[in-house]
């Protein structure tokens, strides 16, 4: 039973979740198969591992485990692989990640006050240090979660969950139709006016298209990808979706969307800017407008989210106005709705280039988007 | 199969199994479905300690087709749930039969001696409600297999729902009442990792990943399923698919479609697998056109 319970410890250690239960079934595996047995392993691994991006870490814990283990040697193996887990990838700390801890009342996903120096406002220091749960995380300054972190990730695709399961349920609850008493009397004439059949009304068939488009410039090039990943996660729930990645000239990468894995999609949409030369590229959104409006048709069904801090540095201007405007105001009108999600602070909103009145006036609607919690919100209430 | 023979009291003998792992694989095998270690064992500990399996795995590896197998090796019942983007509690456990229910009060209404009470107890009966593939499961008299598919299209309320299924083996319609296993039952649930699925659901299951399978087992499967073909042919194709599906593809060929190629070189009379007539037909077992110019460039014009 120690033996067991040890052996699940380590897993835990090294970022495998066990949980008692398994830990129970485990030592009901060992009392049944036996440690000599040649499927112990195989058996242990389908008790233990619950996803299969597990499997490499627990051959290698069993190996060291239970090929290498004495009752004197012990001690010294769980020093080591405590020590090993410190190498990790899953570390003590990742492995908490799967803990859904979403505190839905303590904020309103509201950005943080800044109150001083509005103009050169910059995340303050500990925003870059290293954030111990998932609220933090959720609030923090979405202009700080610039480098590839594990946790994030997968906060991104639970948050991009939580949305499809939101969107989907007030879905089915737009198709419980109510029942049509005209048609409900008529149908039971038949049976002498007794109330047989309830015939209800039939629900309305919505055909709606959503584009998203990303600045992938380099100020918005992180953000970016968290935008991605929120809708990768959430795609089930949109209709007919399309995605395309800008700076200047735009480039479909829907069919990163069809990638089974987060991962994977991320990777390829990657490679695909990488393709077409779009790392740290400079922002020219007339161009790129240009280019999105010759490859797709839009319609009074679509709804168009852009993501952009709204610095057309590259663009023409004509009497001091982006020209990328005229273009926001074509696809204001073709569309039912556009809308611009915007990371920077609302001080910093039409000051020096940033052309947010022009967008708005062309009949875009400016959200702010400051943390994952306002981007997922608005993505949800899409 | 006569050998297996259900444990009416497993919990007392949790110690000595019941069940062979032996005779499992050679009753797996029996039914055309050749298992590898994995399954063997993961199917053996279900039985033995009444978990659910969750398969997971990319299509087209024999993930739905086990479910199916391991009820004709052990000559159980079958029943499946197949799953999609809004499925309800009433399309998986059932529903009131809201006409019949209507019936009966009219009925009822015409009898002199009746008393209301009685009447709203009545259409609240067992009678008037529709059991669907997993509460039928449940009930039947049976040993059974209950196939729940690719559980990831179904919405998390579902997965909630079934948490209480597979955890504690019961199911409760609200005026109608808990309705426990009633058999031995094996639950095997699939997933194609569209979406994650549930901690909670994992966590309750045994998890089996079924990859695309080695050269070996993968002619072992062909030749079960297609006696007849040529040794030559199926080695020859075999080799060719697992080379395939080493190269970078939007879908990768699954089993299904290694049977298909066969098939279709059989179909053509072409036993001897020519390089001309595996070329023309490699198309069976690509769904893309970039795939099927990425095959005919790296692998029939390649040097080697």
């Amino acid at each position: 039973m120690e033996k067991i319970v040890d052996f699940s410890g380590l897993l835990r250690k090294n970022g495998i979740p066990v949980s008692i239960r398994s830990t129970y079934t485990g030592q009901q595996v060992q009392e049944l198969i036996g440690e000599d047995d040649p499927y112990f392993k195989n058996a242990l691994a389908s008790v233990y591992i619950k996803e299969h991006k597990h499997g490499e870490t627990f051959d290698r814990l069993f190996d060291e485990f239970f090929q290498g283990f004495s009752k004197e040697e012990g001690g010294d193996d769980e020093d080591e692989s405590s020590a090993k887990s410190q190498k990790s990838i899953w570390s003590p700390k990742s492995k908490e990640k799967w803990v859904i801890s979403h505190k839905e009342d303590d904020s309103d996903y509201k950005a943080r006050e800044i109150s001083s120096n509005e103009i050169n406002y910059h995340p303050p220091l500990e925003e870059y240090d290293q954030t111990q749960n998932e609220v933090d995380l959720l609030s923090r300054d979405i202009n700080t979660l610039n480098s590839f972190e594990p946790e994030l990730f997968g906060l991104c695709q639970k948050m991009g969950k939580k949305i499809a399961m939101v969107r989907s349920r007030r879905q089915r609850q737009a198709r419980i139709m109510r029942p049509d008493v005209r048609r409900t009397i008529r149908k039971n004439l038949q049976y002498g006016g007794a109330l047989i059949d309830l015939v209800k009304s039939k629900p309305k068939v919505k055909k709606n298209h959503h584009f998203f488009l990303n600045d992938v410039s380099g100020s918005c090039d992180w953000i970016s990808n968290w935008f991605f990943c929120l809708v990768y996660a959430a795609q089930n729930s949109f209709r007919r979706v399309r995605v395309f990645d800008y700076d200047n000239k735009s480039v479909e990468t829907t069919v990163a969307m069809d990638e089974p894995n987060m991962m994977d999609a991320f990777i390829k949409v990657r490679d695909i800017r990488q393709k077409n030369m779009m790392i740290h590229g400079t922002s020219n959104m007339y161009q790129a407008f240009e280019s999105f409006l010759d490859k797709v048709q839009l319609n009074r069904r679509t709804t168009m989210m852009i993501l952009t801090d709204c610095r057309d540095w590259g663009g023409p201007k004509k009497d001091g106005i982006p020209r990328s405007a005229e273009l926001m105001e074509i696809m204001a009108i073709k569309c039912r709705k556009v809308m611009v999600f915007n990371p920077e602070d609302r001080k910093k909103w039409d000051v020096v280039d940033s052309c947010v009145s022009h967008y708005r006036d062309a009949g875009a609607e400016i959200h702010e988007v400051r943390n994952l919690n306002q981007l997922a919100m608005l993505v949800r209430d899409i | 199969m006569e050998g297996l023979v259900i444990n009416s009291n497993k919990s007392e003998s949790i110690k000595k199994p019941f069940y062979d792992k032996e005779e499992l694989k050679r009753a797996l095998i029996n039914a055309n479905y050749i298992p590898d270690d994995n399954i063997i064992i993961s199917l053996f500990l279900s039985l033995e300690l009444g978990k659910p399996i969750l398969v997971e795995g990319p299509p087209g590896t024999g993930k739905t087709e086990l479910s199916k197998s391991v009820a004709r090796a052990l000559d159980r019942d079958f029943f499946r749930v197949q799953c999609y983007e809004g499925i309800t509690f009433e399309q998986m456990v059932g529903e009131w039969n809201y006409q019949k229910q209507l019936l009966h009060l009219e009925m009822s209404r015409l009898k002199e001696n009746n008393i209301p009470g009685d009447v709203d107890r009545d259409v609240f009966g067992e009678e008037f409600f529709i059991k669907r593939p997993l509460l039928q499961a449940f009930i039947n008299s049976s040993p059974s297999v209950l196939l729940i598919d690719e559980l990831d299209k179904a919405d998390e309320e579902v997965e909630s729902f079934l948490l209480q299924a597979l955890g504690e083996k019961e199911i409760t319609v609200n005026d109608l009442g808990t309705f426990t296993l009633k058999n031995d039952l094996v639950v095997i649930l699939t997933s194609n990792s569209q979406r994650m699925l549930l901690d909670e659901t994992r966590d309750r299951c045994l998890f089996l990943y079924i990859d695309y399978p080695t050269p070996e087992r993968e002619m072992e499967i062909v030749k079960s399923l297609i006696p007849d073909a040529p040794h030559m042919l199926v080695e020859k194709v075999v080799g060719l698919i697992q080379r395939i599906r080493k190269l970078d593809l939007i879908k990768k060929p699954s089993i299904r479609a290694t049977v298909d190629w066969i098939r279709t070189l059989i179909t053509t009379g072409d036993l001897e697998a020519s390089d001309e007539s595996l070329k023309r037909t490699v198309q069976v077992v690509l769904k893309s056109e970039e795939d099927r110019k990425k095959v005919q460039s790296t692998i029939f014009k390649s040097p080697k």
